[in-house]
C-alpha cells in the first residue's frame, strides 16, 4: 500500500518534535527560547518578532505549528 | 602513500638521469621502501615507494601490456577490486594484483572518465607516448599533494616543492601574493602557492601537456542543493544512509591493505566512531595512537581512554610539551614547505612518528567529518550571525551569544561588546562570506608585521574578493551553512588540514593517513543531507550523533566540541629557543627581506614578558606566521 505524504503541518509537528527531542537530550530546557527561535527561522524561512520569541516556550507543538504557517504564508 | 616526480621536455631532449635521481632522493621520506627512475627520451618518471598494497609486483613506474601508457602513482584506490572486475569483463589482462595497474587498465578503457570511478586518494602522472602526453590528476579533496612548474617548453611535476628544486632554474623566492592567502585565509589556495612560478593542481583536477597544448579540467566538484525549507526527507532515512555509507568507507580503509592498519584516536567524536566502525570489521586486535598534551587545557586523554575500554584496543600515546613544538619546529616546516599560523601540525608530526616506530604504515583518522558535517563553530557562528542579521534592531537576539560559547556567562557584562565585534561586521545576509569575513579579518595583525613595501605589495591582492568570484553562481540559493561549508572546504580542508597539518605531518615519518569521511560518496551524501540535520538548533554533527549513538560513549557524544589546538607562542618563549634566537636577530630579519625588524621585536618583546603565555589568538597566529614564514626563508637560502 502506498505511504500517504504527510501534510504541511504534520511535517512541521514533526521537525519541532526532532529538535524539541535533541534539546531534552543534551539536558537544555525550553526556556532556550533563542535557540529555538533560530532553529524555525532557519528551517521555515520567517523571522521572528521579539516577542514571538519570547512566547514560543508557551506554545504546544501544535499551536506551534499553526503559527509557523500562517507566518510563513502557507495557510 | 609514495612520492612521485618527473619531467616532461616538450621540444624534445632526453631527461638528466642524474637530476631525475635527485628528485626522487629528496621524496625517500615519502618511500622509502623502493625509489626507481625510469627516462624515456623527454620523459622522465620518478617513484619513491612506501608499500602497502601487492607488496611484490607493485612496484613503479608500471605500464600497460605493450609500453605505450606509463604511471607513477602516489594513494590508495580503495575499491580497485571492483574496478578490477569491470575491467576484467571487459578484456584487459593483469600481471600485478596492484591498484595502480587498474588505474592503467581504467585509463586505456575510459579515458579520464575512470578519474570519477576511482573511490580513493591520489595524485597520478601518466604518460602515453603515442600521444606524447603528460596527464596529472589528483584527487577530489586534495588529500594527496600535486605541485607542477612550467619553464618554457619544460614542465616538472612532484608530490613536493622541494624535489621540484632539484630541476636547474626553478626559482626559489616566496610569491606575495601566496603570502597574502596565507595571511588571511590560513593556506594558499590552488592552483596558488606560496612559492613564485610554482602551481598546485587543485583538488579534483587533471592537466594535460601534449607537444604544444595544455589542458586542464574540473571532473569533481562539491554540490549543494538550493535551499527550499521544506522537503520530505525524514531523520530515519538520513541516519540510515550515513550509517551504511560510513561504515562501508571505514570498512574499505581498514581492510583494502596488505599491511597491519592502526586508527588515531583523538577522544572526540569523529575518530572514535571511525574506530568503532573498524572493530565492527575484525576480531583480530585493533592498534590505536593518540595524541596527549603535557598542557591540560589542550589535553583530551580522560575521553580517549573511555574510548580505549570500550573497544578493548592495544592503545599508545604520546604526550606533547611546548618543548616538544620549539625543538621540532624547524623540522615540521621543512616538511610543510608553508608557513603556518598554528602550532597544531608539530604535535601531529611527533605522534606519526610514535606510529612509525610502533611498525605500522597505516592509519585510519576522523579528519574531515567536520567539514563535511558541520562540526566547526565556525559554521555555529554563521548561523547565529545570520540570525542577528535578520533583524539587526532586535533587543534579545544577541543574547545567542551565550549559548554559543556558554564561557561569556562568566562574565556577562562583556556580551555586548563581544557581540558587536565579533558578529556585526559586515552583517548582510547576503553575503556569501557571511560566515569566515572574522576569521578571515584576523590575519590583519599579521600585516604589520610587514616590511613597508612587502606589506602595500601583499594589501594589493584582493584575495577574498577572488575566492567569492570563484564560487558557483548559485551559492546565493544555498542555505548558509552550505556556503559556509563550500568555503571551509575550499581553504582550511585541502591546503592546511589535508596538508599541512595532515599528508606532511604523516609522510614526513613514511605514514599513509587514510579518511573515510572524506569517501566521495559521504561528500556527495552529506551536502544533500537538509542543513538541520547537520547543526540542529545549534547542536552540531547531529546527524552523525544520531547515527552512531549506540556505538560512542554518551560523555563523548555530547560533550562541547574542542577544537583540536596545541599550545602557541607559550611553547617558543616559555624557556629560551636557540633556533629563535637566530632567526629573530634584526640582522637576519632585514636580510631576509619580508619582515620589519622593529615590529617582529616589539611582538617579541611583549612574548617574552608573558612568557608566551595569556597571549591573544591574533598574537599567536602572528607569532607562529612569523617564525615559520622566516623559517621557509632561511631554507630557501638554503637551497639557492
Amino acid at each position: 500500500m502506498e505511504q500517504q505524504k504527510p501534510t504541511r503541518k504534520e511535517t512541521v509537528v514533526m521537525w519541532i518534535e526532532e529538535f524539541r527531542n535533541m534539546q531534552r537530550q543534551r539536558g537544555k530546557t525550553e526556556q532556550e527560547e533563542l535557540e529555538a527561535a533560530l532553529y524555525i527561522e532557519d528551517v521555515f524561512h520567517i523571522t521572528l518578532a521579539d516577542i514571538e520569541i519570547d512566547i514560543l516556550s508557551g506554545k504546544t507543538d501544535l499551536e506551534l505549528a499553526e503559527f509557523i504557517l500562517r507566518k510563513a504564508g502557507c495557510c | 602513500m609514495c612520492g612521485i616526480c618527473g619531467a616532461y621536455l616538450r621540444d624534445g631532449g632526453r631527461v638528466d638521469e642524474k637530476i631525475l635521481e635527485a628528485m626522487v632522493t629528496s621524496l625517500s621520506h615519502r618511500g622509502p621502501d623502493d625509489q626507481v627512475i625510469q627516462i624515456d627520451g623527454p620523459i622522465g618518471l620518478g617513484h619513491s615507494r612506501l608499500s602497502i598494497i601487492d607488496l611484490v609486483t607493485g612496484n613503479q613506474p608500471m605500464c600497460n601490456e605493450d609500453g605505450s601508457l606509463w604511471i607513477v602513482f602516489n594513494g590508495e584506490i580503495f575499491n580497485y577490486l571492483e574496478l578490477r572486475e569491470i575491467l576484467l569483463s571487459r578484456k584487459h589482462v593483469f600481471r600485478s594484483s596492484s591498484d595502480t595497474e587498474v588505474i592503467i587498465h581504467g585509463y586505456e578503457e575510459f579515458g579520464t572518465d575512470f578519474f570519477s570511478m576511482m573511490n580513493g586518494q591520489w595524485a597520478i602522472a601518466l604518460w602515453s607516448e603515442k600521444n606524447r602526453e603528460l596527464l596529472l590528476c589528483r584527487d577530489r579533496v586534495g588529500i594527496c599533494p600535486l605541485y607542477y612548474t612550467i619553464r618554457g617548453q619544460k614542465v616538472v611535476f612532484s608530490s613536493e616543492v622541494k624535489a621540484l628544486w632539484q630541476y636547474p632554474g626553478i626559482p626559489k623566492d616566496i610569491d606575495y601574493r601566496g603570502l597574502a592567502e596565507t595571511f588571511t585565509f590560513w593556506t594558499t589556495i590552488a592552483p596558488q602557492t606560496i612559492y613564485r612560478g610554482i602551481c598546485e593542481l587543485p583538488p579534483g583536477h587533471w592537466i594535460s601537456f601534449l607537444p604544444s597544448s595544455i589542458r586542464e579540467s574540473e571532473y569533481w566538484s562539491l554540490q549543494y542543493p538550493e535551499y527550499e525549507g521544506f522537503h520530505s526527507r525524514t531523520a530515519a532515512d538520513c541516519i540510515e544512509g550515513l550509517q551504511d555509507i560510513l561504515s562501508d568507507a571505514t570498512r574499505l580503509r581498514f581492510t583494502r591493505s596488505d599491511v597491519p592498519v592502526a586508527a588515531y584516536l583523538s577522544g572526540g567524536i569523529d575518530s572514535s566512531v571511525t574506530s568503532a566502525v573498524i572493530r565492527t570489521c575484525t576480531d583480530s586486535d585493533l592498534k590505536t595512537f593518540s595524541l596527549r598534551f603535557r598542557d591540560h587545557e589542550f589535553d583530551e586523554g580522560p575521553y580517549q581512554q573511555q574510548m580505549v575500554d570500550r573497544l578493548g584496543t592495544e592503545h599508545t600515546s604520546i604526550v606533547v610539551s611546548g618543548d616538544d613544538i620549539a625543538r621540532v619546529f624547524p623540522e615540521v616546516i621543512r616538511y610543510t614547505e608553508r608557513p603556518i599560523l598554528r602550532t597544531a601540525p608539530a604535535p601531529m608530526f611527533l605522534l606519526s612518528r610514535l606510529v612509525r616506530s610502533s611498525g605500522y604504515k597505516v592509519v585510519v583518522t576522523g579528519e574531515g567529518s567536520d567539514e563535511i558535517l558541520g562540526g566547526y563553530d565556525i559554521f555555529r557562528e554563521a548561523l547565529v550571525r545570520a540570525f542577528i542579521a535578520r533583524d539587526p534592531d532586535s533587543s534579545r537576539r544577541t543574547d545567542i551569544i551565550q549559548l554559543l560559547y556558554p564561557w561569556l556567562q562568566r562574565n556577562p557584562a562583556s556580551i555586548p561588546a563581544f557581540a558587536r565585534r565579533f558578529f556585526s561586521q559586515n552583517l548582510d545576509p547576503m553575503d556569501p562570506a557571511l560566515s569566515h569575513r572574522p576569521r578571515w579579518q584576523t590575519g590583519a595583525s599579521l600585516y604589520r608585521l610587514l616590511d613597508r613595501d612587502v606589506r602595500e605589495e601583499v594589501l594589493s591582492y584582493k584575495v577574498t574578493e577572488d575566492l567569492i568570484d570563484r564560487m558557483p553562481g548559485m551559492n546565493r540559493k544555498w542555505h548558509t551553512l552550505s556556503r559556509a561549508q563550500w568555503l571551509e572546504i575550499q581553504t582550511l580542508l585541502s591546503g592546511y588540514l589535508l596538508s599541512s597539518q595532515g599528508d606532511r605531518m604523516l609522510m614526513g615519518n613514511s605514514i599513509e593517513g587514510r579518511f573515510p569521511f572524506l569517501d566521495h560518496r559521504l561528500i556527495d551524501f552529506a551536502n544533500q543531507l537538509p542543513p538541520r540535520y547537520k547543526i540542529m538548533g545549534l547542536n552540531e554533527k547531529y546527524i552523525l550523533k544520531e547515527a552512531f549513538r549506540d556505538m560512542v560513549p554518551p560523555e563523548i557524544l555530547n560533550r562541547p566540541k574542542q577544537p583540536y589546538r596545541a599550545p602557541d607562542a607559550g611553547s617558543f618563549f616559555e624557556k629560551p629557543v636557540d633556533w629563535v634566537d637566530e632567526i629573530t636577530d634584526p640582522d637576519m630579519i632585514k636580510k631576509l627581506g619580508i619582515f620589519n625588524p622593529t615590529a617582529v621585536q616589539h611582538l617579541i618583546a611583549k612574548c617574552r614578558k608573558h612568557n608566551g603565555r595569556g597571549m591573544s589568538n591574533s598574537d599567536n597566529m602572528a607569532v607562529t606566521a612569523m617564525l615559520s614564514t622566516l623559517l621557509i626563508q632561511r631554507q630557501l637560502k638554503q637551497f639557492s
